[in-house]
């Protein structure tokens, strides 16, 4: 029996998909593409830039054939450096040396280095959105140094995926409030609003050195925010300050503020601990208190908002004046001096103590971020701007030149809601 | 002209296909940059002012019953006139047609297949287009309620997605943007965001009664106003002006940046699917339309012989633009800005002096 229409048509039909399931103009064979992990631009000393990929070394290459290299990112990654005026000339000119395509595709981070970020971000930032392939999903961090360096000595030997030690760095770190988790969406969007101040995760990379903690830059000389009568806090340092020995020779510890497109200001963990409780949004953050028992030691809470930080922005005339309200609760961590927290009244004194603590820290926060570096951090702007009606006055207003003129108060409550597994502190006696 | 009867959902569906498919091209940002942060208001606006477009299509269907928009147009405004008019309406039509599949093709280029020739990529969808409106509009009708709901669901996911990722809910003060008269005013100016509900104007005898249009119509308003205000909101909240007003291809954006723990990330892939499907549906619609304006105005039986013309003539015209940047600007400030003089003066200067006179025998009949 002849075929029949019907079937003719469908055979007809089965080509013409052959012919589209062939592939396209755009396809890409996995094993012919670079995936680059994380990006970091620097500024040469002649004014250009230096673009620094990190990328995967695939299975098989670096060894021998079949063989996928095993242990540590050390031997899991490569990483180059180009100068050129933007990002896709970087690309460009990486194709005259790297086999394979270069893509931006599955990158983590984009890490500029200090003394770029002092220069202004804009050139650098505006090239890179406009590009296809740069996610604005990836994470912004500024490294004290240079990217270049940091990224030579990312290099971790517990994780040997390089893109999941980035991203589990970054989850556990942020989760932490000890940086924070700040995208290129987010960064651009401040970056873009006239008065706010653009964060990105501080990172730094550090002498790589084996020994004893007290032998460490670091131990010693960090930049705590504490009085000296006391220890500092552990937090009170920033990225490349952090005492400490091993692993993998750099850190994410802290923040860094840009004002417009400059950075202004490096902040410790703790002080963008302040910054993510008056941002109300800390879920589980470790926090250190001086024992108000024994000030020669130190109690650990772990910290929440407790609801949304109630913020009030009065504008009288010209003059703007903010108060910010924060409830916090948490649970009792660890307290060496052995003193019984859980007793009523000890208990009151700690928390006395833990509001006071980061109400202090907060307002001197406010005060360096507004009247020193003129940058509104906890976006008391958008409180302002609903009392207006059209942009032209909101604009008119000039917010941004405002900050500095503008006074802000701070109280903080602070509530222990949990105990851990222990009541009194254990005796030898 | 003959057509199969039409089901409410069904052409619900496609109204809301044809309607609301804009918001996965420039739209969301055009209203940024009209409307900063009060974008969503000029949408609002549009939406309450297409109730006029629906009333004057309906006046005058219901003096000329059993006949479509521009027959009727015909009728009552007699033959010079009357095809002068009807040559407003192919002139919306076509210009959604042409500049929407420019719009696609160079999104899906620009973003997605960098090194696929654009006119590989714009044959490739007409060729799509102009094989679904050659089966005619019952077909797409029902394509149009298998997928419409894929489009609602996949909208939906996406602005939940994207907003749950990123959201700064200040975003939308200063409530009024640039101001209230200038708001109002883009609000009356955009009056032709949903002026592709002129599709109805030419199935109305399709439906079985009169209040079936009138349900579908009210439907699809409700239903596409509802997804052009919560897209151009969610934009707003996503990325607040003035960075709203900087993105090319906003809900592409917001598609790339959802983020749903590690697992759920770079989700586009699955959205390209379900944008390519609203657009074929899109932009088979339109080109049904303007074969069903010019066969009416040319009294020809069927709209099937002018269907591979008006997709030539379509391909062409889409390859005026010189650039995307260029494409959007006539979308923006031709097709939008100009589209009410067809989805809102036409109608209703043919519904004006139509209302004044008295009905005739068959419509006093069908009343």
């Amino acid at each position: 029996m002849p075929p029949g229409r019907s079937v003719r048509l469908a055979v007809a039909a089965l080509l013409a998909v052959s012919l589209l399931l062939s592939g396209c103009w755009d396809r890409r064979e996995p094993e012919t593409v670079a995936w680059v992990t994380a990006l970091g631009v620097d500024l040469t000393p002649r004014g250009e830039y230096r673009f620094t990929f990190q990328i995967v070394q695939p299975r098989g290459a670096g060894g021998q054939a079949g063989q996928g290299p095993t242990g540590s990112a050390a031997e899991n990654t490569i990483v180059y450096s180009v100068e050129a005026p933007d990002l896709i000339a970087a690309i460009a000119i990486s194709e005259a040396f790297v086999a394979r395509r270069i893509s931006l595709l599955h990158a983590k981070a984009l890490i500029v280095g200090e003394e770029l970020a002092r220069e202004g971000v804009l050139p650098t930032m505006a090239a890179a959105i406009r590009f296809r392939e740069f996610r604005r999903t990836m994470v912004m961090g500024v490294t004290r140094g240079t990217a270049r360096e940091f990224l030579q000595k990312a290099k971790p030997r517990l994780e040997a995926d390089p893109s999941l030690w980035f991203e589990l760095m970054l989850l556990w770190a942020s989760e932490l409030e000890q940086i924070p988790l700040t995208r290129v969406h987010d960064f651009m969007i401040s970056l873009e609003r006239p008065g706010a101040a653009a964060q990105a995760v501080l990172m730094a990379s550090r002498d790589e050195q084996e020994g004893e903690v007290d032998e460490l830059s670091g131990a010693d000389g960090g930049e705590g925010d504490d009085g000296e009568e006391r220890p500092p806090s552990p937090f009170a340092r920033r990225a490349g300050d952090v005492p400490r020995a091993g692993e993998v020779p750099v850190e994410f510890y802290g923040s860094a503020l840009f004002r417009e497109d400059r950075l202004v200001g490096l902040l410790s963990a703790q002080d963008t601990k302040i910054a993510a409780m008056l941002q109300g949004t800390i879920d589980r953050a470790p926090w250190s208190v001086a024992d108000p028992l024994d000030p020669k030691r130190r109690v650990t809470l772990m910290l929440r908002n407790q609801r949304p930080p109630q913020v009030r922005v009065t504008r009288r005339g010209q003059q703007v004046t903010a108060e910010i309200a924060v409830q916090m609760e948490g649970d009792l961590g660890t307290a060496p001096s052995l003193h019984d927290y859980t007793d009523p009244q000890k208990m009151r004194r700690l928390e006395q103590a833990v509001g006071q603590d980061m109400e202090q820290l907060a307002t001197a926060l406010l005060e360096r971020t507004l009247h020193e570096w003129e940058v509104d951090l906890i976006d008391l702007g958008s409180h302002l701007r609903r009392q207006f009606l059209t942009s032209a006055d909101w604009r008119a207003f000039r917010w941004e030149d405002r900050l500095s003129r503008t006074p802000a108060k701070v109280h903080v409550e602070f509530r222990v809601r949990r105990i851990g597994l222990q009541v009194a502190p254990p005796t030898a006696e | 002209m003959r057509e199969h009867n039409l089901g409410v959902a069904e052409s619900v569906s496609m109204g809301v296909i044809f309607i609301a498919a804009k918001i996965f091209l420039a739209f969301p940002r055009t209203m940024a940059e009209l409307g900063e942060t009060a974008a969503w208001l000029i949408v609002l606006i549009a939406c309450a002012t297409s109730l006029l477009t629906w009333w004057s299509m309906r006046g005058i269907l219901r003096h000329y019953p059993g006949e479509t928009l521009i027959t009727a147009t015909e009728q009552a405004a007699g033959p010079v006139i009357g095809n002068l008019l009807n040559l407003v309406y192919l002139a919306f039509f076509f210009f959604i047609t042409f500049i929407v599949l420019r719009q696609f093709a160079e999104t899906i280029n620009a973003a997605i297949l960098p090194h696929t020739p654009l006119p590989a990529m714009t044959g490739l969808l007409l060729g799509a287009v102009a094989y679904s409106a050659y089966i005619g509009i019952e077909a797409l009708t029902r394509v149009s309620w298998l997928f419409g709901r894929l489009m609602l669901i996949v909208i939906t996911s996406l602005l939940i997605g994207a907003l749950a990722t990123f959201m700064a809910p200040a975003a939308l003060a200063p409530v009024f943007g640039p101001g209230l008269p200038q708001v109002a005013g883009w609000g009356l100016v955009k009056s032709s965001l949903l002026g592709e509900l002129l599709i109805f104007g030419l199935l109305a005898p399709s439906f079985r009664r009169p209040e079936l249009l009138s349900r579908a119509v009210y439907w699809t308003l409700g239903i596409s106003g509802a997804l052009l205000l919560a897209t151009v909101l969610a934009f707003t909240l996503f990325a607040p002006f003035p960075t709203s007003e900087r993105m090319a291809f906003p809900v592409l954006q917001m598609s790339r940046l959802i983020i749903g723990g590690r697992w759920f990330q770079r989700l586009e892939g699955l959205y390209l699917i379900a944008w390519v499907i609203c657009a074929v549906v899109k932009l088979a619609v339109g080109l049904y339309g303007c074969a069903a304006i010019l066969a009416q105005m040319l009294r020809v039986q069927s709209h099937r012989v002018l269907i591979f013309p008006l997709a030539m003539l379509a391909y062409n015209a889409a390859a005026m633009p010189p650039n995307l940047a260029e494409t959007v600007r006539w979308d923006a400030e031709i097709l939008r800005n100009f589209g009410w003089i067809a989805s809102l003066a036409v109608p209703t200067l043919t519904w004006l002096p139509v209302s004044l006179r008295p009905q005739g025998r068959a419509a006093r009949a069908a009343r």
